[in-house]
């Protein structure tokens, strides 16, 4: 899931050669967003400190807005829906047969245990609107080429103070993402990797993702399938598709 | 003429057995008039201590009337008869059933103490009737420091302390030697000629009847032979 | 009066059996008192504790707070008026200020409260002296229970991730300066003291609290925005696990008195049968039945009285000598428990206690006498006399 958001606010699948300013840059990363419907079948893969647990699910987005993802297994979970609209998330469970609405700190709740709050799911604001952010200088990451952004909070209500974000400069994909505590302390880190070419789009098919103060390998999403600008049908976004 | 303070007509009395019932008295009819130091003599099982029993309202008749005092004994409420006997009837017991946990004072005492009598007026009672039996150095002793002949001795006192009409004793002597069983009878004797007390046995011991002035011998149940007798050891 | 004086009469006459019914009544019912004494001792203890240690006089909450609820606690935080400061400055009432975060001792991931407090309270019996020292670090102050959770001692560092007011993560690493012991778990576990200015500087919420604590001085009145909570308030929820307790117990308590009971019962019915004789013959005597059966009634009854004599001959001595050394408690150290427990627990027996236990073991004792008593107002006093019953 977080692979849905971090990819749907920081993939840009329009190339562009030249060099830009981190303005300019982030502009394309967040640009053309709503218009895009992606499916995703991912596994998440849950590094516990004594156990391993994968949890498989399907999701369906249409922008940032909306977004619907059923979990296939473990048994556990199969069946567990969960919808997004906007800033409203709700949650289907099969065992109560009940659809619960998570408001407030229910949504700083981790994720099936993962590495992930359901908050870090619900930030849909442009990074733009949120980060200034300056290009700090360029490095190499698995031989790409990057951009290092650093982008630092313009509005109090940011979750991380700061980010910093490398940017291939020829595919215009994020590699990488380190966000910040007020006293400048990493909390965590995104690492997006096995870069490939689907429908004719660069994208990353695994992304870890890791809290840095606590011992452990974090949590993997790896794309198992990925469709872009299918057809979702509209009922998929509303609350009966949930107990369907 | 003489007060009669017992009489018996008729009186029948029936126990189931079994199915079946037993006749323990037949048919039986009597009188005791006041004062009478009389006995009711037969063989084991002809029916002595059942019909004490039903004098001193131990046990109602199955037919017949019994008049104790002039009532009814199959008429009375356990209340009453437990009044009566309280009252106006002392009991002798062939095994003496004296309370083993209290003293000979306190066995004495006993009978005393459902009668409302003040302290001092009770102590005198007693020590008056432990001196009719000759046992007034023993009052602290419990009955199982007794000998047989003290034991029944006490008995007589706590059935006389309460100074009752009627004083019914079944086989006082059984269990006592002779030396005993005289002075017992001489101490009774005695006591039924200075209060006047009402005296009647269930026996079949000779020394007893020696001192019997009535004999009535039973059999089945039935009065077979009611006599005074003149020339007992009483005169 | 006649009933009783035969009934200690008998009673002591049986000897040994009557002792040993006796000895153990007298030891359901010490228990009983000492158990509940233990309780209620145990209780004014925890309640005296909690006061010294965490409630004060009572005290002042944001209208949100809710300490079972800690995603209240986001929300419960508020300004203190001129008012209540003024009434700071006297030291008669504490602010603290409450803010959830995680700590992350030895790559390990912990939900911890954060308390700032004012180092120079008086109120409380927190020894916050330990944070006034002041100096580049963060000085923390943290309870053995957390010290042993966290596995942190003096000198420890340890870092903790937090969010401000507005939501944005901060992190910082603060050093525990203290480690102190306290009875009370509410005030140790999962939680770390800080300075109160340090605390509301990490969040921004400069000259906020969560609550106020009122102190012995302070004179009762109202704050606007501040809903008062009693002593009756904030220690209900112990009172309840204290009464929890005080049933846990009862079990034992009743097993015991069962088995007295029992026993007494017992003792009635083969004494009733025993004694038939001796029954004819009372009857005999002129007593009534009813009389009798109160007889034996009061007869077996008195086994409660003498157990209350013999429980207070050893139990009394034991009582006071217990509650010169105390019941130490040294082996519930490293056991969850989540009351206040001193290292002793002094029992505390109230005459109410004393009073409730007697009335209870004589009518229950009475009770079971008196049902096989009752046979005596069946029997034929003829049949009684012959000792012929079944
Ligand atoms: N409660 C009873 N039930 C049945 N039979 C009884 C009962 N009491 C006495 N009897 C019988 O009645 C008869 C008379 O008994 P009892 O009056 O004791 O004789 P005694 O005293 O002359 O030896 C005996 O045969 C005895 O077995
Ligand atoms: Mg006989």
């Amino acid at each position: 899931m977080k692979f849905l958001i971090t990819t749907t606010l920081l993939l840009c699948t329009i190339t562009d050669s030249f060099a830009q300013d981190a303005k300019t840059i982030l502009d394309k990363v967040d640009k053309n967003m709503f218009s895009i419907t992606k499916i995703i079948e991912s596994d998440m893969v849950i590094y516990g400190r004594r156990n391993t647990r994968t949890v498989t699910s399907k999701g369906y987005s249409e922008g940032t807005d909306k977004s619907f993802t059923e979990y296939l297994a473990p048994e556990r979970e199969k069946g567990t829906k969960m919808l997004k609209l906007e800033d409203r998330l709700w949650i289907y469970s099969p065992s109560t047969d009940r659809t619960i609405q998570l408001s407030g700190h229910m949504l700083r709740q981790s994720v099936m245990g993962s590495d992930l709050s359901y908050e870090d799911m619900m930030e849909d604001r442009k990074l733009t609107e949120m980060y200034d952010a300056k290009v700090i200088g360029e490095e190499v990451i698995d031989g790409r080429n990057t951009w290092i952004l650093e982008l630092t909070a313009i509005v109090d209500d940011a979750a991380y103070h700061g980010r910093k974000i490398w940017i291939d400069t020829q595919r215009y994909i994020p590699l990488q993402e380190e966000l910040f505590a007020k006293s400048g302390q990493l909390l965590k880190k995104t690492v997006l990797t096995d870069v490939v070419k689907i429908e004719g789009r660069w994208y990353p098919r695994k992304v870890n993702y890791k809290d840095m103060l606590k011992d452990g390998k974090g949590t993997d999403f790896i794309i198992k399938d990925i469709q872009f600008d299918a057809k979702i049908p509209e009922y998929i976004f509303s609350k009966a598709a949930l107990k369907q | 003429m003489e007060e009669k303070i017992i009489s018996i007509e008729k009186l029948v009395k029936r126990f189931p057995v079994g199915k079946t019932e037993f006749v323990a008295l037949n048919n039986l009819s009597a009188s005791f008039v006041r004062g009478e130091f009389a006995g009711l003599v037969g063989p084991s099982g002809s029916g002595k201590t059942t019909l004490l029993n039903i004098i001193g309202s131990l046990d109602t008749p199955s037919e017949g009337e019994v008049h104790v005092l002039d009532k009814s004994i199959s008429l009375l409420s356990h209340k009453q008869s437990a009044k009566l006997r309280n009252r106006h009837i002392g009991f002798i017991f062939q095994t003496y059933n004296l309370l083993p946990v209290y003293t000979v004072y306190e066995n004495v005492e006993f009978a005393l103490l459902l009668q409302k009598l003040s302290g001092p007026e009770r102590k005198k009672a007693v020590m008056d009737a432990l001196e009719w039996v000759g046992l007034t150095d023993k009052i602290k002793s419990k009955p199982s420091m007794l000998s047989g002949g003290e034991c029944q001795r006490v008995a007589i006192a706590r059935s006389m302390v309460k100074r009752p009409e009627i004083v019914l004793a079944d086989e006082p002597t059984a269990n006592l030697d002779s030396k005993n069983s005289h002075h017992i009878l001489q101490t009774m004797k005695k006591l039924n000629r200075e209060l006047k007390t009402t005296f009647i046995f269930a026996t079949h011991d000779e020394k007893v009847m020696q001192y019997l002035d009535r004999i009535i011998s039973l059999e089945d149940g039935k009065v077979v032979k009611d006599e005074l007798i003149k020339n007992s050891k009483n005169q | 009066m006649l009933a009783i004086k035969l009934a200690f009469k008998n009673l002591l006459g049986a000897g040994l059996r009557t002792w040993l019914n006796v000895t153990v009544l007298s030891f359901a019912f010490v228990l009983m008192i000492f158990y509940n004494g233990m309780i209620d001792g145990w209780n004014r203890q925890s309640r005296k504790d909690t006061q010294a240690w965490e409630t004060g006089e009572g005290q002042f909450w944001q209208p949100e707070y809710d300490r079972y609820d800690p995603y209240t606690i986001q929300d419960s935080h508020g300004a203190m008026s001129e008012e209540i400061q003024s009434e700071i400055a006297k030291k008669n009432l504490v602010p603290v200020l409450i803010a959830q975060a995680t700590a992350y001792p030895q790559g390990r991931m912990q939900g911890v409260t954060l308390k700032g407090i004012d180092p120079d309270q008086t109120i409380l019996k927190l020894p916050t002296k330990a944070l006034s020292k002041t100096n580049d670090s963060d000085y923390a102050m943290i309870g053995k229970r957390m010290a042993t959770s966290l596995k942190m001692d003096v000198g420890d560092r340890l870092l903790i991730r937090w969010r401000d007011k507005n939501g944005t993560f901060d992190a910082r690493e603060i050093e525990i300066i203290s480690v102190f012991k306290c009875d009370v778990p509410s005030v140790d576990k999962g939680q770390i003291f800080l300075r109160l200015e340090v605390l509301q500087e990490m969040m921004g919420m400069e000259n906020e609290a969560t609550l106020l604590v009122a102190g012995e001085n302070f004179k009762h009145r109202d704050f606007k925005n501040w809903v008062f909570r009693d002593q009756d308030f904030l220690l209900a929820d112990m009172d309840k696990i204290i009464q929890a307790k005080k049933a846990g117990g009862t079990i034992i308590q009743a097993l015991l008195l069962i088995i007295a009971l029992i026993a007494i019962f017992d003792t009635q019915v083969l004494s009733i049968f025993r004694r038939q004789k001796e029954i004819g013959t009372y009857i005999a005597l002129g007593l009534t039945r009813s009389q009798l059966v109160g007889i034996f009634t009061v007869e077996g009854g008195a086994h409660s009285i003498l157990a209350a004599l013999l429980g207070a001959v050893y139990g009394i001595p034991l009582f006071l000598w217990i509650n010169k050394v105390g019941i130490s408690m040294n082996y519930t150290q490293g056991m969850d428990i989540d009351l206040p427990i001193g290292e002793a627990i002094y029992p505390y027996y109230s005459l109410q206690l004393i009073t409730i236990s007697i009335i209870l073991v004589v009518i229950s004792a009475t009770i079971v006498s008196y049902l096989p008593a009752r046979k005596i107002s069946k029997m034929k006093p003829t049949d009684a006399l012959r000792g012929k019953l079944q």
